[in-house]
Formats: structure tokens, sequence, C-alpha cells
């Protein structure tokens, strides 16, 4: 037993509260979405792709159902309007913290290319065939078929950087 | 069984002519003796080849021999040296069996020869050339090589005598135990065979244990077969049970054709079953499950009393039926409820599936994505300080590993992120199974009030027909009951008659689990039986016996065993490996193989081929002593008529004073193995 001095101390002290840490979506965290990004660009025509065809890619790897719908829109079996891309803000984020780290770079202002330590980053991920499964069979196919052209036709505005 | 190298012939063509070499081999040990760089390798590497055992040292097909056989050799003129390219190549080599039988093997190196092409003559053609010896082509390296009658290996496993068993992989199914997993016991080629301590077994076949599994079979341990046999019994074992799933689901179908489950009957096999309590089918009645006999017999009762009497006239029964069509249209009323009820609760159900179904997917993609970001973090460096320190790359302050804008909290680490999807998904799925079971019990319910339903309306159709007729007329409402009756009973004796013969292929199935389980129990459990203990205990002494006689000193070879569980030198059971001297690891090799030799003229049943080639021995300066204690145990090989071939650079003169008094077939190479032929050819 303690004596009830110290119990009263203990009492008096003051009390912390500490937040229980939250469980996070796997896209969310930082080294998943760094090493899409570059296996994305990777896999696009000349190592590189504009903001808005990282946004369509990046919309289409959300789940298997908009996989599918991004790569029939894509192969225009549906009509452009069935694709309503939405804008991810943690891609942006993502991409600030790429270019931060040299591993892509702003070409002329619009388009990301990957520098070639990026290009080595990719290599070494696309190397473990256990990573990115369900990814990299998508844009093995929707990244060759996404044009510039056939992303401003999805998109269907010119003005997107 | 035995194996043995009668003659060897390497061949190379250039532009000046045909290069080469012959070699003699004969029982008891034979020593190739060339210095260093002049080819002894070559002639090793050479009869490796000719077997087709080079996979034995990568999974590649690469050509393990050197440059002199594949591309140039380099000729010394004076003091000139010239380098001439090879145009084609080959490997002859002469084998025989302990049955008297003699084959020789051709394989080309180079040239316009396909090298999986190996040519085999049923005859010596190298200690006999003058004889006409029949001849066949054999295929080797491809799938197949080992299994098909076409296959050189194939060829040479009968050759030897040895029957390949049937092993286990790492993932699941069976393959043969290759030759090329069993002759890293036997041949040691100097580029890496001396690199472990007992053998360096082939990993890319997928072979379980394969070391276990190659000792096992030279040694023709017992054990083998009995994990053989306990394989077996449980694939038949998963082949009774899952028959008896396939079976119970068919009984399951008849039984829901009558609103009826089956009871008593366990969802798994089970190699007791029925036992005591006898299996039965139970029907929906009203509310309640009813066993199936009495649902019958009550509807027999109704039928016999309607049959004991004449077909009613309606005038008779017209109060009666007035009053019956009532208490049925109430009836019908109550059904129609219960049903919506029931219905709007199976909905729910079905909801509360189906958004289970969808989280479980969406679980399972998080999983996958946070699994990759673990495996990605590894990579950590390469993808820079963000993910290696979790520090920004423009201000170097903390980051934590998420990509919101606001974080409202300290995300969990992946670890514990990976853990929380895991127990969430583990929820999921009992959720969802709980809800799967649920609409399975509600069905049958369901569908027995819309059965009963229906009755109802044909019965109130018939009594309202019934009611219009003429009071003489026989009743249609009597002859609609006696009708309906009669449908319910046979579709009932239908169900019973097929459940039952189901019933008994179920009993059958348990059955054989019953006797498969018993033929289990009665395998030894630990494996190895009293002779496996024989031959090992023996395998150790003759194992410690040499390491005394070669001046093993890193422990006391007294302390050493062959382990009974992995068949490897161990000391007070834990495997010796790293804490040896490298001599004394090169020491361990040798007795290590040349005792598993030793112990094949003990036990005659062992597979063993009598066949040891070492390729340079005497590796890490070993002492000359211990060296001196191998050839002369090595040398002992003739008396039991096994054969040990050795290739060396150790010094001729050096090498004769430590074999002297030794029974050795010496082959000195003078200079460069490949040598002019000058029209001396075949």
């Amino acid at each position: 037993m303690m004596p009830d001095d110290d119990f009263a101390a203990l009492l008096s002290a003051p009390f912390t509260f500490r937040r229980q840490p939250m469980p996070l979506p796997g896209e969310l965290r930082i080294a998943w979405r760094l090493s899409l990004i570059l296996i994305t660009l990777k896999l696009c025509r000349g190592r590189r792709a504009s903001l808005a065809k990282l946004h369509l890619l990046n919309y289409g790897m959300k789940s298997p159902e908009t996989m599918a719908l991004a790569l029939a829109v894509l192969r225009k079996r549906k009509p452009a309007t069935d694709l309503v891309v939405r804008i991810e803000p943690a891609l942006g984020r993502a991409l600030d913290l790429v270019r931060g780290e040299g591993l892509v770079e702003l070409v002329s202002g619009k388009t990301y290319r990957l520098t070639p330590r990026g290009d080595q980053a990719a290599e070494a991920i696309l190397k473990d065939v256990s990573l990115f499964r369900a990814e990299r069979g998508f844009l093995a196919v929707a990244a060759p078929l996404a044009t510039e052209e056939a992303v401003g036709d999805v998109l269907k505005t010119d003005d997107v950087p | 069984m035995s194996l043995q190298v009668r003659a060897l012939r390497l061949r190379v063509d250039t532009a000046e002519g045909t290069f080469g070499s012959d070699f003699r081999f004969k029982a008891g040990l034979n020593v190739v003796r060339a210095d260093n760089t002049k080819g002894k390798t070559t002639c090793m590497q050479a009869i490796l080849y000719g077997l087709g055992l080079e996979r034995m040292l990568s999974a590649k097909r690469e050509i393990p021999l050197p440059y002199v056989m594949t591309t140039e050799l380099k000729v010394q003129e004076g003091d000139v040296e010239r380098r001439l390219p090879v145009v084609s190549s080959h490997v002859q080599v002469e084998l025989g069996n302990g049955r008297g039988d003699v084959i020789t093997v051709l394989r080309a190196v180079k040239g316009e020869r396909d090298n999986r092409l190996v040519t085999v003559w049923k005859g010596g053609v190298l200690t006999d050339p003058g004889a006409d010896h029949p001849r066949q082509d054999y295929f080797a390296l491809d799938a197949g090589s080992a299994t098909r009658a076409s296959g050189y290996h194939a060829m040479l496993a009968e050759f030897i005598g040895w029957e390949l068993p049937r092993v286990a992989k790492f993932d699941r199914g069976d393959t043969l135990l290759y030759l090329e997993t069993l002759f890293p016991l036997l041949f040691v080629e100097q580029k890496v065979g001396w690199s472990s301590l007992t053998a360096n077994f082939p990993t890319f076949f997928g072979i379980r244990e394969v070391g276990k599994r190659a000792i096992e079979f030279l040694a023709s341990l017992d054990v083998q077969g009995i994990a053989s046999k306990r394989q077996e019994l449980e694939g038949e074992l998963a082949d009774l049970r899952s028959r008896w799933v396939s079976v119970r689901k068919q009984a399951e179908n008849a039984a829901r054709r009558v609103n009826g489950r089956l009871e008593n009957v366990p969802a798994v096999a089970d190699g007791e079953w029925p036992g005591a309590v006898r299996p039965f089918i139970s029907v929906v009645e009203g509310t309640e499950w009813t066993p199936l006999d009495h649902a019958a017999s009550r509807l027999r009762g109704r039928r016999d009393a309607l049959l004991s009497r004449p077909v009613h006239e309606v005038g008779i029964d017209a109060d009666a039926l007035s009053q019956e069509l009532e208490t049925l249209e109430r009836r019908l009323d109550e059904l129609t409820a219960a049903q919506t009820a029931m219905h709007s609760k199976m909905q729910l159900e079905r909801a509360q599936f189906v958004s289970m179904s969808a989280r479980l997917q969406a679980i399972d993609e998080d999983l996958v994505r946070n699994k990759d970001a673990l495996k990605l973090r590894e990579l950590g460096s390469t993808l820079g300080s963000i993910v290696s320190q979790a520090r920004c790359p423009t201000c170097h302050q903390h980051v934590d590993d998420m990509l919101m804008a606001d974080s409202t909290g300290e995300p969990m680490t992946l670890e514990s992120n990976i853990a929380f999807l895991t127990a969430q998904r583990k929820l999921c799925q009992m959720l969802l199974e709980r809800s799967e079971a649920a609409l399975r019990s509600e069905e049958p319910f369901y569908s027995a009030a819309a059965g009963e339903a229906r009755s109802i309306r044909a019965r109130i159709r018939a009594i309202r027909a019934a009611l219009v007729q003429p009071s003489t007329a026989p009743s249609v409402a009597d002859v609609q009951e006696r009708v309906a009756i009669d449908g319910a009973l046979s579709g009932l004796a239908k169900a019973e008659e097929e459940i039952g013969g189901l019933f008994g292929d179920l009993e059958a199935i348990a059955k054989g689990v019953r006797s498969v389980n018993q033929r289990l129990s009665s395998l030894p459990h630990q494996g190895l039986s009293r002779q496996d203990n024989r031959k090992l205990d023996r395998y150790t002494d003759i194992f410690v016996t040499q390491l005394v006689a070669y001046q093993f000193s890193t422990f006391d070879p007294a302390d050493l065993e062959i382990s009974k569980d992995t068949y490897k030198p161990t000391k007070e059971g834990y495997e010796i490996g790293f804490e040896l001297s490298a001599s004394d690891a090169i020491r361990v090799k040798w007795a290590y193989l040349q005792g598993l030799l030793e112990l094949a003229r003990e036990f005659p049943d062992m597979r063993h081929p009598g066949l040891l080639v070492f390729d340079e021995p005497r590796q890490q300066e070993t002492a000359r002593t211990s060296f001196a204690h191998l050839v002369a145990r090595a040398a002992t090989s003739k008396e039991w008529n096994q054969q040990v071939i050795f290739a060396t650079s150790e010094d001729l003169d050096e090498l004769l004073s430590v074999v002297g008094g030794v029974d050795v077939h010496l082959q000195p190479v003078d200079g460069w193995l490949i040598k002019r032929l000058d029209g001396a050819g075949e």
C-alpha cells in the first residue's frame, strides 16, 4: 500500500491526454504516394507528364472500378462524361515533395519529368514485382493511351497546365 | 548401384588441326595432376558437363567449361604465343556401372551441334574403339530430360540403377529428386563446391529440404519412404474431405427442395460419423422444424382418413366448408403478413451482407497499399530524406508520414496500421459469415410460408368451386385435398430416398477417413527406422575417426555427430559452421563426403554409386599430413570396387612422397592439358 500522502500527490499531478495515433489509408502514406508518382512517370512516354495527365491517371488508380472506367474512357468505349476526375490535394503535396527530393523536375512550368535519380528509384521499385501489382498493370495499359491530347479530350478543357 | 568413369576425351577443332586430351580412370583412387591454370579443372568440369550436370552449379545453362573449349586456345611456338579460335569442340565420357554395362556419351561444347543433344553408345567407344557399338541420341537440360524415355538424365538414372523418387516442393505439389540435387554429395568442383561444409545443393528446383532428401535417397533411409507414405495418405485424406463436402452439398440441396435441412451431418468429414446420433432430415412445419418422418406420417394419417370414406357430396360438407373457408382466409392473411415481415428482414440482412462485402474489399485494397508502403520504406535512401528520415527535403523539419494538408493527429505507424487493418478484416469477415448464416437459416421458413400460401390458395379455390356446385355433386374440395396430400407425400418420399442414398455415400467416406487416420497414426512418429538409426550412428563413427586422422583441431572431434534430424555435422545439437577454422571446414567436408562413400560399403542397400570426385581437395593450405591421410583413405576405395578421382596441382614429387606406398592411378599432365594431336585424332 502506498502512504496517503503519495496517493494525494499522485491525484493532484496534472493529467495529460495524448491522442491515439490514427489509422491512415495507405494511399496517404508518403513512401507509397511518392513511389507511385515515380512509376507513373516512368511508364509514361518520355518519362514525363502534365499535371492534368497525372491527375487523370491518379484518379484512375483509386480502385478496381475506377481503373476499369478510366480504361474504357481512354479506349473511347465510354463517353468522357462518364469519368469525373477528382483532383486530389494529396497528389499536389506529394508532387512538391518529390520535386524537393530532386527525383522529379518541372520543365518549362508545365511538365513533370523524372530526373536521372528519380529514374533509378523508379527502376528499383519496379524490380520488386510484388509491389504495386494492380497499379503497374493499369499503368502499362493506360499510360500509352493517355496522350496529352486524349487527356485534354477527357478533361474537356484546354487550359489545364 | 554404381557409377564409374572409365575414360574421358576432350577434342577441340581449330583451323590448324585438332587439339585435345585423353584420360583413363580405374577403380580405386585416380589422381589427375596438372600445374595451376594448365587445365585440371577443365578435365573435372568436362566430366560434369558430359554428365549434363552443369545446372548443379547454377540455374543458368552456362557451359561450365573454360575459354579453351569454347572460344580460343593458346599455342606456344618458341617464345611466341599465338591464339587460335575454336571452331568446334566436344567432350566424350565413358561410364561403367556395377552390372558390367558400359556406355559412352558425347556432348558438343561448341560448333553446329546442339549442346542439348547427347549421343550415347552402348559400349566403350574410348577403350574399345574397334567395335561397332549401337548408338542413340538423348536430350539434356530441357524439361522432361529426367522423366521422358528419350531424356538423357532418365537414361543415366536407369544406367546407375536409380529410381528417382518424387519429393515435396515449397509451393504445393511435388517433383522429381533430380540428379543435380544428388551429385553435390558425389562431386565437389572447385569454383563453388568447397564453399559449403557439406554440399551445395541447387535451390532453384524449389524442393523442400533438398539436402535431407538427397542424403535420405543415397543412404536409402526408410524415413523417406515413411515421409512419402505420410504425404500420400494426407493427399488421400484431403480427397475424401473434399468429396464429403460435395456430397453433403448435394444432400443439402435435396433437402432444401422440401424446405428441409440436414441434422447431425457435420460440415467437415469425421471418421467417427455417424456414431450414436443418427443423421436425419427435418422440414419446416409452420414455424417449427419437425423430423421429416413425423411430418410424413401426419400427412399419411390424414390421407388414410380421407381414403377410408367415399368422396363427399357438396351438400354434406357445405357448412363445414364455409367455416374452413373463413379459417383459411384468415390464415392466408397471417401468412402474407409474416412473409412481408420476413422479406424485409431478409432484405436488411442482404443489404448488410452487400455492405460488408464491399467493406471487406476496401480493407483488402488498403492492406495491399499499406504493405506496399512498408516495403517501399525499405528503399528509403533511394526515395530521399523524406522517406528515410521523415524530414522535409526543403526545410529539414520533421514531417508526419501522411499527405494531408491539415493533420488532425499523429498517424499510426505503418506496422500498427497493418495490424489495425488485419483486425478490422477479421471482424468484417466474421460479420459477413454471420450474415450469410442468418440468410441461410431464414430462407427455408420463407419458402415454406410461400409454399403454404400457395396450397391454401389452391384449397380456397377448390372450396369456392365446391360451394357453387349442385349439392349432390362430388365435392371438388374433398378431391383437391386428396390430390394435394398425395403431391406433398411423394415430394417428401423422393427427398427421403435421395438423401438416404447420399447418407450411405457419406458413411462410406467417413469409413475411408477412419481407415486413413488409422494408417497415418500407425506410421512411426519420429520418422527414423531402427536401420536408419544404425546407419546414422555408423556415419558418425566414420566421420569422427576421419576427423581425428585429418587432425581436426577446432573442437574435440569426439564431440561431433551427424544429426539425426538434419544429417549435418553438429556439436551438442547445434550445427557447426562459421566457428571452424578455414582448413578445419575443408577437413569436415572431406570426412562428410568420404564418410558417405565408406558408409555404403557397410550397408549394401544404400544407393550411393560408389563414386567421389574432388577438384583440388587441398584447399585453404590444409596441412600436408592431413591431405596424406585423405589420400590413404580414398585409396581404400579400390578394395570395394569404388572410384575416387582427385584433381590437384600439388607438386608431383611431394605428392608422390605423400602417396607413396598407396595404390594410386596417377595421371600427370605435362604443360597444357589441351595439346596438338597432329593427326593422331580419332
